[in-house]
């Protein structure tokens, strides 16, 4: 509703625009317009850091990560600027958060619930399940953590997939962030901590005496967020495609995984 | 009759403002979306009676042992800050400029995970007994200035008496100074408690679990289920049903210690 008023104002003001300066200007307004931006000319993307590798604020401010890089060169190839909008995740998931932004991109795994308040574009990313664990915790596997504390992030599919998997007697533990999960096993609060492996296999990489314990098949793939917006999701699910066609997609894939 | 005129204008102007907000809120609102994202009244019923039984319950819990602990320890530090001695008095200055200084949240986090990483020692109780230890600590510095105030209000005169009638100092400062002190601290008092009630909303970033849900988690979980902002409306009923009697009663106290004046 408030979309549509602002579409007609903001028609408003190109026609009266176009109509100031003569023809020249009506196709690009027009076109521009067509994708029912938040702010005209720029694509505002919605995240929830930090959850590197996908996305995080590195430490001269940017936002970056694979969702973050794959953004901004959607961005570009729309010939929009790029600007990033923080957002919980349970609003980007629950469609709350899409009055301050055009799309989500958060790691988010496309579910039937989900897909009942956001529209999803075509999936860019295939994801798994993984149990993070101390290496000195001897805990090789699910069946380990009986007795023992997990950690998960709230609304997340690590969370779901626990709650509906998990041996009788792993008690869970819910927090807000992705953070919190880290410092309680640090802090022994917790054994473990149910998340996706992108996330989990960098985390690994990069810190010794952590080990993924289990990894779990559960097909899910990521897709960006978007509501009530046909012609920018059209626009990128376009984008997206030809990025699997001409490298682009490659490019930024190794720039994170592969290195 | 002029400077009549005049305060008659500029009352008529502000009500007039008032029913201009009211007038512009009611014609540029979207009632339709108002009602169907805030006041949707199956999300209220689905959080019924759970709202109430774990989450109002839980709040209140948190917020009645935070007190009580917060209250014991603010107590300490008043006698401290205001002892003889100086590394007494350093400790207690140090504390409360300390803990008032930093977030709540910020104690919270250190408590719960910093305090175990570094000598291993887990407060019982979980996370639930970390978040209310970590805010006791927070209310016991905002409190222990309260009662420093409240205790220094009262006459010298009163503990001068006391003393010349052969009471102990520890027994002047229980039996004639902390009684009469405590009236002039109640309102106050009362107020931190209001303002604990609220800060048990941050108890959830370090972690939780269905059983241990105050309000605005429960209020989350909520949202997120079922896409919509409701549960904050029933949360926000919720508060106020917890907060507003307090701060009726703080008035009404208010008004008798004005009288007994």
């Amino acid at each position: 509703m408030k979309k549509t008023f602002r579409l007609v104002a903001l028609s408003a003001v190109f026609a009266l625009v176009a109509a100031g300066c003569g023809d020249s200007t009506t196709t690009t307004t027009e076109a521009a317009a067509q994708l029912e931006l938040v702010t005209a000319g720029t694509l505002t993307v919605c995240t929830e850091t930090p959850y590197p590798p996908m996305e995080y604020v590195d430490e001269s401010g940017n936002y970056t990560g694979f969702d973050m890089e794959l953004m901004r060169a959607i961005a570009e190839d729309l010939d929009l600027d790029f600007v990033v909008v923080e957002a919980g995740f349970d609003a980007i998931t629950g469609g709350l958060a899409y009055d301050q932004c055009d799309v989500a991109a958060a790691s988010i795994t496309i579910t039937d619930e989900r897909a009942e308040a956001v529209d999803f574009s075509s999936s860019y990313f295939e994801a798994k399940q993984s149990l993070l664990v101390r290496a000195d915790s001897g805990i090789t596997s699910f069946a380990d953590m009986v007795g023992k504390v997990l950690a998960v992030q709230t609304g997340t599919t690590g969370h779901f997939y626990a709650r509906d998997n998990a041996p009788a007697g792993v008690q869970l533990l819910e927090f807000p962030d992705a953070d919190g999960p880290y410092l309680a096993i640090e802090a022994n609060t917790a054994a473990g901590f149910m998340t996706d492996l992108v996330a989990t296999q960098g985390y690994v990489d990069s810190n010794p005496g952590w080990i993924v314990a289990e990894t779990f098949e559960t097909d899910e793939v990521y897709g960006l967020g978007t509501k009530d917006v046909p012609n920018l999701l059209a626009a990128i699910n376009a984008t997206l495609a030809k990025f699997r066609t001409d490298g682009t997609y490659d490019r930024i894939f190794s720039d994170w995984f592969d290195g | 009759m002029s400077k009549r005129r005049k305060q008659l204008i500029i009352n008529i102007a502000l009500y007039g403002f008032a029913v201009a907000l009211v007038v512009l809120a009611t014609i540029f609102g979207d009632w339709e979306r108002i009602a169907g994202n805030f006041f949707n009244i199956d999300v209220v019923r689905a959080m019924l009676p759970e709202v109430l039984t774990i989450a109002a319950r839980n709040t209140v819990l948190y917020t009645i042992a935070s007190f009580s602990i917060g209250l014991v320890i603010a107590l300490t530090l008043a006698l401290m800050r205001m002892s003889t001695i100086l590394p007494y008095r350093a400790f207690a200055i140090g504390y409360i400029e300390l803990f008032r200084g930093l977030p709540a949240l910020v104690t919270l986090i250190l408590l719960a995970f910093g305090i175990p990483i570094a000598f291993s020692i887990r407060v019982p109780g979980g996370q639930v007994g970390a978040a209310i230890l970590g805010l006791s600590i927070v209310a016991g510095a905002y409190m222990a200035e309260t009662i420093r105030g409240g205790i220094e209000a009262v006459p010298r005169g009163q503990a001068e008496a006391a003393r010349s009638l052969g009471m102990s100092q520890s027994r002047t400062m229980m039996t004639i100074v902390l009684p009469q002190a405590f009236r002039i601290m109640i309102p106050p008092l009362t107020n931190e408690m209001v303002l604990l009630i609220k800060d048990t909303s941050l108890f959830f970033v370090i972690g939780s679990t269905p059983a241990t849900r105050e309000l605005l988690k429960f209020a989350r979980d909520f949202m997120s289920n079922r896409r919509n902002a409701t549960p904050l409306t029933v949360i926000a009923i919720a508060y106020l049903l917890i907060t507003l009697p307090l701060t009726y009663l703080v008035r009404k106290m208010e008004k008798r210690t004005a009288r007994s004046r």
